[in-house]
């Protein structure tokens, strides 16, 4: 019977032609320049910029900070770099989560039209040109900026306070950027958290500290997780604002990467960076996925009993 | 298998159909397994069974939104399982309607005429005629969502039968109204198929509605159609212990047949004996015998064979016209007796802890082969 | 906390904390707008009296103060061109990336296949890759395969991650939707081209504008992965303004940034409102 199973056969057919750009388009232009890069990464950098094609682990190597050849001596440059570029990244979600958080409540509580309005306007900023919002914090922090003038002005101090080109106007930079993608995920989580929970908490007896610690931060973890990883991965591979808050004084990953790649000219070495890079965010989303799949796999347990 | 129908009336032939499909978790489904069916025309056909029993897997495979893994759908002797589902000519309301909800009243009902290109005028006609029939007159202009649950019942089904399909396919389209509405929505669709006089398949768990509607019913469970008959002889004489079960109240008693010149005997295990007429099956199987709870009654019947049964009654329940005498017989096996409500339970002066006879007919019992259960 | 003993107090501090958190958020591109109309030409800070100069001299209205100005301040010409060269990508781009993000979330939503998990996780990946990896990853290739940088290998870049971001907002919408609407549509007669056309898209539409929308800024105000793989000869608006700023703080990039952030703020306003609408 040739009947059979047409049904099957057509939308094997329909689903091959709606999944064929995405596939061709990520194939040719997403995986395969990743996977380039991997294999530059392993490539003897040439004299004058360009690659030589043969195995060269001397990038590793160097990243690592043993020398090349004789005569240089153990330079753990990149390694402290490296180690830099995590702590910025884990400073920036630290403080945009405390930050975020009580917002994230406070908006909550709202109701009606107040509240869209609210989200809306917290979100906006995000649309806001990346370069624009950190051209304001030069505006603000620069000696000649808004809040030297300010304080000189107000007589606070007498000449301007060095806030440009250190590490907390990156920092400030690196918030003021990242706070609504930290926003969103918390305050989704803050949304769906059951009030009639926490009620319960205290009717049972548990003090306002107590019902935070055990209810309320447990519940909100999924919002705080996903923030926390859609924050710290940008941000550790972020070149811009270093490059302009920082200066010279501040040299993250994504600087050193830029600067290989583009004046350098090292792209193997510039590549082994951002293959050290993909690897740390393959696997904090490795992470991040088995954290959530297994109490993910518990409830669709659950669930499928009603199928 | 033979292709060619066997007779002009018939209308739809499931052959020999199969599906079945690997869950991840629960390990093969076989929603349809070996279902073989003659659906007539200008007949109301109920699909009728428990949930899972395939009873909906069997109206998709009909409309063509499942494939068969073995067997064939035939209308009027052509197969149909290369047709995909929007050539062919049935129709569906759907459990929760389906109403397109960018779309008025009118604009839905349209929808199928405009798909096969009929002629604007005669759109405009039929499609006020299925208005006027389905009585939604006046509110054409409405969308889905500002309409009732039993309105948006009576789109669905104008928007089907505008179509003209040779069969209309119903998924439990009564499911989500309120008890009263749906009642009188049985007669409805009861008339309605009279009326139109297309074939009308419907699929339900609700044995009373089945009963109510159908000129036959074919019950179903595990993907296997166990009896197809009228509603009289599913009641009267299920063939299964589960049809049994699930058409009614059913008491079901288990024992061995002992033929004799006068009429037969069934001696229950550990229990009484049930006299019943002539039978057909051997002397000195087990056999499993049904007796309602509406032949077992308080009186004795004058007749010339009739039985008895010794129970101590437990329970006395109050529906409104009857009650429900919930009793034990001496083997422990629960018996349900109904008896007409005249006077209250002080009327018949019973009342829980005493014993009981409860009389029936020799006609009354229906024996079945037992499966063992 | 006294939040819970003395409700009223604690819900004034979170009150008083959301105004500073939105101050905090809000005054720098607030001052952006103001020092655009600052006369003060050499501190900013010291307000000094209104003018409309920075905003003509962008558009070439206004004659330069100075040989340095006259130097610094880009010709009209430059900025139309920069400017036109930013709408051509965001245009073309995220018109490409709705037609394969729409194409990809019907896959995934209506289909069942094997590995469907692996491949909607691999779907998300260029959204969660840091820019500059995508960026050198691209340039790379591009070098590689022999394509000369410019519009061309800037729309393919953004198309790679655009697709996605389509791919979730159109997703979110098609799960949303009854699907026995499709299956009813079917019975009636209709192929699967004409359900699509008739009962899903209408349906789906406001996501699938909103997906062009948020793409549409995202390609605008993308930064990072552009700069690599612009080439020596393109320049698109972001790119522009990073050399402006790169070449020192001037009031022109005040005038500049407002209008900028107002495109975006309006583009933003309508599909955010759009995704809201019959949600």
């Amino acid at each position: 019977m040739s009947g059979h199973r047409t049904i099957e056969r057509e939308r094997t057919r329909s689903l091959a032609l709606l999944l064929s750009p995405i596939t061709l388009l990520l194939g040719i232009f997403f995986l395969i320049p990743l996977g380039i890069t991997i294999v530059y990464s392993f490539l003897e950098p040439g004299m004058y910029g360009g690659v030589v094609w043969s195995f060269f682990p001397y990038n590793y190597g160097r990243l690592f900070g043993w020398p090349i050849g004789g005569g240089e001596e153990f330079e753990p440059l990149y390694i402290q770099i490296l180690f830099n570029s995590l702590k910025y990244a884990v400073l920036t979600v630290i403080i945009s989560l405390v930050l975020c958080y009580p917002v994230a409540f406070w908006v909550s509580r709202m109701t009606g039209m107040v509240k869209n309005l609210m989200l809306f306007a917290i979100t906006l900023p995000f649309f806001a040109n990346l370069l624009i919002r950190i051209y304001a914090w030069l505006l603000l922090l620069r000696p000649t900026g808004t809040i030297n003038s300010a304080l000189i002005s107000l007589g606070f101090v007498d000449k301007p306070l060095n806030m440009m080109f250190t590490e907390f106007a990156v920092i400030v930079g690196m918030v003021y950027v990242f706070i609504p993608f930290m926003f969103l995920p918390i305050y989704a989580s803050v949304e769906r958290l059951d009030w009639s929970l926490v009620q319960a908490s205290q009717d049972l007896g548990a003090s306002p500290l107590q019902t935070f610690r055990r209810i309320i931060l447990p519940l909100t973890a999924p919002g705080i997780l996903g923030g926390s990883t859609i924050v710290f991965i940008p941000a550790l591979g972020n070149f811009i604002v270093p490059s302009f808050l920082g200066g010279s004084k501040v040299q993250l990953i994504g600087n050193v990467i830029e600067r290989q790649f583009l004046q350098a000219r090292n792209w193997p070495f510039g590549s082994t960076l951002s293959t050290v890079i993909m690897g740390s965010v393959m696997t904090i989303v490795l992470l991040y996925a088995l954290g959530t799949r297994s109490s993910f796999s518990r409830s669709a347990r659950k669930g499928a009993g009603n199928g | 298998m033979v292709t060619d129908h066997a007779d002009d009336n018939e209308l739809l032939r499931l052959a020999g159909a199969r599906k079945s499909f690997r869950l991840p978790e629960s390990g093969t489904v076989t929603p349809l397994d070996g279902v073989n069916l003659s659906i007539k025309k200008n007949e109301f056909l109920t699909l009728l069974g428990p949930s899972g029993c395939g009873k909906t897997t069997l109206l998709r495979t009909i409309a063509g939104f499942e494939d068969l893994d073995e067997g064939e759908v035939y209308l009027e002797g052509r197969a149909m399982s290369t047709v995909p589902a929007h050539r062919r000519p049935f129709n569906t309301v759907f459990q929760n309607y389906a109403l397109f909800p960018h779309m008025t009243v009118a604009g839905n009902i349209r929808y199928g005429l405009e798909i096969s290109r009929v002629s604007k005028m005669e759109r405009a006609e039929r499609v006020s005629d299925a208005i006027r029939l389905v009585s939604l007159d006046g509110l054409e202009r409405r969308k889905p969502s500002q309409l009732s649950g039993g309105q948006q019942q009576r789109v669905a089904l104008a928007r089907a039968l505008v179509n003209r399909p040779r069969v209309l396919l119903l998924d439990e389209p009564l499911s989500a109204l309120d008890r009263k509405l749906r009642q009188s929505t049985q007669l409805e669709l009861k008339n309605l198929q009279h009326t139109v006089g297309i074939t009308f398949l419907f699929v339900t768990h609700d044995q009373e509605e089945a009963l109510t509607m159908s000129d036959r019913i074919a019950v179903m469970d595990r993907g296997r159609i166990l009896q197809l008959g009228t509603p009289v002889e599913i009641y009267d004489r299920p063939a299964s212990r589960f049809v049994a079960d699930f058409i009614g109240t059913s008491n079901i008693l288990t024992g061995r047949l002992a033929k004799g010149r006068h009429g037969s005997v069934v001696q229950i295990d550990g229990g009484p004996e049930i006299h019943i007429r002539g039978q057909r099956h051997a002397n000195g199987s087990i056999v499993d015998v049904v007796l309602r709870p509406e032949h077992l009654n308080l009186e004795k019947i004058e007749q010339d064979i009739s039985g008895h049964l010794d129970a101590t009654l437990e329970n006395i329940v109050f529906v409104g016209s009857d009650m429900h005498l919930h009793a034990r017989l001496k083997n422990g096996t629960p018996i349900i007796a109904l008896h007409r409500h005249s006077r209250g339970a002080v009327g018949i002066g019973l009342a829980p802890g005493q014993t009981i006879k409860l009389y029936y007919e020799a006609s009354a019992p229906h024996l079945m082969e037992s499966d063992g259960s | 906390m006294a939040k819970w003993r003395n409700a009223s107090v604690g819900a004034a501090a979170l009150n008083v904390y959301g105004i500073f958190f939105l101050v905090f958020l809000y005054s720098p591109l607030v001052l952006i707008f103001v020092y655009s109309f600052n006369a003060n030409p050499t501190n900013m800070a010291i307000w000094s009296g209104f003018t409309f100069d920075w905003y003509r001299t962008l558009f070439g209205m206004q004659p330069a103060a100075s040989a340095f100005d006259a130097a610094f301040t880009e010709s009209p010409d430059r900025i139309f061109q920069v400017v036109r060269n930013s709408l051509v990508v965001a245009l073309s781009a995220s018109f490409i990336s709705t037609v394969i993000g729409t194409a990809t979330a019907i896959a995934t939503s209506r289909y069942q296949f094997f590995g469907k998990q692996l491949y909607q996780a691999v779907l998300l990946l260029p959204m969660i890759m840091p820019d500059i990896v995508l960026g050198i990853a691209l340039l790379i290739f591009f070098v590689g395969a022999g394509l000369k940088l410019g519009l061309l290998t800037i729309v393919i870049g953004h198309c790679t991650f655009l697709s996605c971001y389509v791919y979730v907002v159109v997703t979110a919408r098609l799960v949303s939707m009854d699907t026995t609407l499709e299956k009813a549509s079917a019975d009636l007669g209709a192929g699967p081209l004409t359900t699509f056309r008739r009962i899903t898209l209408p349906l789906i539409m406001p996501g699938v504008v909103g997906g062009f929308l948020l793409a549409f800024i995202i390609s605008l105000d993308d930064v990072v992965i552009t700069y690599f793989i612009a080439g020596v000869d393109t320049q698109t608006l972001p790119l522009f303004i990073l050399a402006m700023m790169r070449r020192g703080i001037r009031p022109q990039i005040n005038a500049l940034a407002v209008l900028l952030i107002a495109f975006s703020f309006v583009v933003a306003s309508t599909g955010l409102y759009l995704r809201s609408k019959r949600n």
